[in-house]
């Protein structure tokens, strides 16, 4: 009880020393939380921009049409499909496509392309492509025959607002079918690759070249938590064994890297950071048991028995750490709390994260157990950064402690 | 110079303390290379993995083909072309293309889809199809008539090894092409876009099916070095006489750097933290070096030693300690990013397969470039002079006989 005492009043005697030791583990717990949050923002917000433009969370298809790529192979009965996965509790909004594969040409040049027929009072529900829209307007039915074109294929076809562009593809019966479509907006996605590959028609212009009317080939879903898109749509699949179900996370491998990549650089990152830290507490404790030389030297030459001022420095390390740890992550939450409420605005200093598909709005987010984590993680190292010093104490011996200076 | 030597000897007076303040240093330089190391190399990765697999280091077009890319700006390709592009340093392979779009189809379906013609040899050090063959032979010999395609394209084609492939397009200046080819192989990048619809043919077929003898679209070039990509781009450049473009993989694909970009300034922020904590460890030694000498430095004010040499006695002192830490630092920087540049941080699980499935290495890799450590270093010796100013600042304010009498 008295070491306990003796432990915290010396980690006041010297303000300056506890204050860069706090300081230091303060800012420490405080910033690795923060830029973990702040990472695990950005990647997701990547993620759901990229998902809410072209690949929403669960995709169903009929297997057979994932092999062969063929409008014909459509979903058999659609309403009531649609019907059914509407009263499920996690679907909060689905649309329906016709798609086909075949070639746009143009005066200039010709280039295969995917063709998509698509609802637009429903796709603007799940796809923000309509918000991408630099030139011209989203589809509408007013003029003949419309197609929205990504601006990479417009470059390589020649075309602008008002051409036409002529689509040959293969219909259910597999025959050759043809329908001349003019431009009336063009879109820049994040994704060049998707804009050089994609045209956007009318569900009914298309379904009517294609000879099928209401013809629905797939069928894209949003759900309430896209992390969770892989448990649905397994849940579905069980449901619906006849129907391929697919969550954003096989559709789109390289976004399953982006997210998972990330979890492990961060803890990489806060094992760094925590090195650091330990180490710099080491080193500041070390420094501060040769400064307390005498005085140690003094505590045992009066009769402190060993053990006695090994649990000293050990207290006080842990005091310091304790004092710490807690505000930091206090801190940190509160950081994290109150940017995911108001955002943090890159648009500033950020060309390249818009250009790249990132929006500039980043809303910190980090889950309750990284904070356990790394509570937990701190501790460890607390334990570690108090033992070396006081085993140093430890070491003094109390004549030559005292004969010092 | 009588400073100087005072500081060296009170550095070696007590060394547990110099052990430990250049330890702190030592450690600084080592934690900030590390994280940078593995950074640069997640973007030296992701170079690797579009230009090492597909695009090359640096490409020769005909001028005004990369924005207009049709048959019709290809050029003529001599073997003394060859040999001047490979004669310049750096320079490992040059891969010559022919790449154009043509109607695929097999028996009852077509599709548009890339076709590339390709050197069976040459390509090997750039997408290697060879290596990514799932079905079937590699082709060769340049004359072979055969074809190797993607899988995703004989899926949809429903078309298998041995079977026949029909090509119809348009070639040099608006020709018509058609052709049938026997598919020899089958190849699988894990790429999608790169498995979607491509055709690979020996180029002198190509070159036959096109109407373009002699010509190429695009000449790749891989390099040994790919940091010397501007000086071989301008070296290129000046030994080339004629309309050609030369450019490099920052050009040829924008939106890689932008990636990198975007990453790199979240890097930023989170080395800024790391300078902060490593910062504040320095900090922690250096306030405790200073509080452990109240009584020398009280002394030496007393007997006349002036406040600003004593400041700059323990910044001369500090200073030492910094460059013996930053030697010390990069020295032991450099065989733990080899390290772990030989021995990558491996992905399990998921995360492994997530990686395969993209067509990557599951591993961290870390960039060994020296100048990451040597920046690092320079870094952590500012942060050191900023610390300094605490002793310098504390010598100022010093006063002799509080300081004695502790």
């Amino acid at each position: 009880m008295l070491i306990l005492k003796l432990g915290w009043k010396n980690i006041w005697r010297n303000p300056i020393r506890s204050g860069v030791v706090i300081g230091a583990v303060l800012i420490g717990t405080w910033a690795g939380i923060f830029i973990m949050a702040f990472s695990t923002g950005m990647t997701k917000q990547y993620i759901k921009d990229q998902l809410d433009t072209y690949v929403g969370h669960i995709q169903i298809h009929d297997p057979q049409y994932l092999q062969e790529n063929s409008p014909q192979y459509s979903i058999a009965h659609p309403d009531s499909l649609i019907h059914q996965l509407e009263s499920e509790s996690f679907v909060t909004k689905i649309t329906a496509h016709s798609e086909v594969q075949g070639l746009a040409m143009s005066s200039a040049n010709t280039f295969g392309v995917s063709i998509t027929g698509i609802d637009t009072a429903q796709e603007k529900k799940i796809s923000t492509v309509y918000t991408d829209i630099k030139q011209g307007n989203y589809l509408k039915s007013k003029v003949r025959n419309p197609v929205i074109v990504g601006q990479e294929l417009a470059e390589k076809l020649d075309l602008r607002l008002h051409s036409k562009l002529v689509l040959n593809f293969q219909d259910v019966h597999n025959e050759i079918s043809a329908g001349a479509f003019r431009v009336v907006g063009i879109f820049t996605t994040s994704n060049s690759t998707f804009d050089e590959q994609n045209v956007f028609v009318i569900k009914k212009d298309l379904d009517r070249l294609l000879d099928q009317q209401g013809l629905v080939d797939e069928l894209v879903l949003r759900v309430d938590n896209l992390k969770k898109a892989p448990t649905y749509a397994k849940v579905l699949q069980q449901k619906y064994p006849n129907l391929k179900v697919q969550s954003w996370s096989d559709i789109a491998p390289e976004l399953r890297y982006a997210d998972i990549s990330m979890d492990y650089m961060m803890y990489i990152f806060m094992g760094v950071l925590i090195l650091a830290l330990t180490l710099g507490i080491i080193n500041t404790m070390l420094m501060a048991v040769m400064e307390r030389t005498k005085e140690l030297g003094m505590l045992m030459a009066v009769g402190m028995n060993r053990s006695r001022v090994f649990g000293m420095i050990l207290i006080e390390t842990f005091y310091l750490i304790f004092v710490a740890v807690p505000i930091g992550l206090l801190l940190a939450w509160g950081t994290v709390t109150f940017t995911a409420h108001t955002g943090i605005d890159l648009s500033a200093f950020s060309k390249g994260l818009a250009a790249y598909g990132l929006s500039t709005m980043i809303h910190p987010e980090l889950s309750g157990i990284y904070y356990l984590n790394i509570s937990f993680m701190m501790g460890i190292a607390a334990i570690l950064a108090a033992i070396y010093p006081a085993w140093k104490a430890l070491k003094l011996k109390p004549v030559e402690a005292i004969r010092k200076l | 110079m009588f400073f100087l030597k005072l500081a060296w000897r009170n550095i070696w007076r007590n060394k547990r303390r110099t052990l430990i303040t250049t330890f702190s240093i030592v450690l600084a330089v080592v934690l900030s290379s590390f994280t940078r190391s593995m950074q640069l190399g997640t973007y030296d990765q992701m170079i690797q993995n579009s230009a090492g697999m597909y695009t090359g280091y640096l490409q020769v077009h005909q001028k005004g083909y990369w924005d207009k890319p049709t048959l019709d700006n290809s050029f003529a390709f001599s073997d003394s072309l060859l040999d001047t592009i490979a004669s310049v340093d750096h320079v490992t392979h040059v891969i010559p293309r022919l790449r154009s779009y043509a109607l695929a189809a097999g028996q009852k379906k077509s599709r548009a889809a890339m076709i590339i013609g390709f050197d069976p040899q040459a390509e090997q050090s750039l997408s290697n199809p060879k290596k990514y063959l799932v079905d079937g032979t590699y082709i060769t010999t340049d004359s072979s008539r055969s074809v190797l395609v993607t899988e995703g394209l004989a899926n949809y084609l429903n078309l298998a090894v041995g079977d026949s492939l029909v090509l119809l397009g348009q070639g040099y200046h608006g020709i018509s092409a058609a052709d049938v080819y026997p598919i020899q192989g089958i190849v699988k990048y894990g790429i999608q876009e790169m498995n979607r619809a491509m055709v690979f043919l020996p180029i002198g077929k190509a070159q036959h099916f096109f109407g373009t003898f002699g010509r190429l679209t695009a000449a790749a070039i891989t390099l040994d070095d790919a940091h010397a990509v501007n000086d071989v781009q301008k070296e290129i450049q000046s030994k080339l006489d004629g309309p050609y473009e030369v450019m490099t993989w920052r050009q040829l694909m924008p939106e890689l750097v932008q990636a990198i970009e975007a990453d790199s300034g979240s890097g930023m922020i989170i080395l800024l933290v790391l300078y902060i904590v490593v910062g504040f460890g320095i900090m922690g030694t250096v306030l405790m070096m200073t509080a452990e000498r109240q009584y020398e430095l009280g002394v030496m004010v007393s007997i006349g030693t002036s406040r600003f040499r004593l400041g700059s006695m323990l910044l001369l002192e500090l200073i030492l300690l910094a460059l013996l830490g930053i030697i010390l630092g990069s020295i032991g920087s450099l065989p733990l990013v080899w390290y772990f540049h030989l021995n990558p941080i491996h992905f399990t699980g998921e995360a492994a397969l997530a990686m395969r499935q993209y067509g990557m290495d599951p591993v961290l890799p870390f960039s060994t470039d020296p100048a990451i450590i040597w920046g690092q270093a320079m870094i952590i010796l500012g942060l050191t002079a900023v610390v300094s100013i605490y002793p310098m600042w504390h010598a100022h304010k010093l006063n002799p006989i509080k300081a004695m009498r502790d």
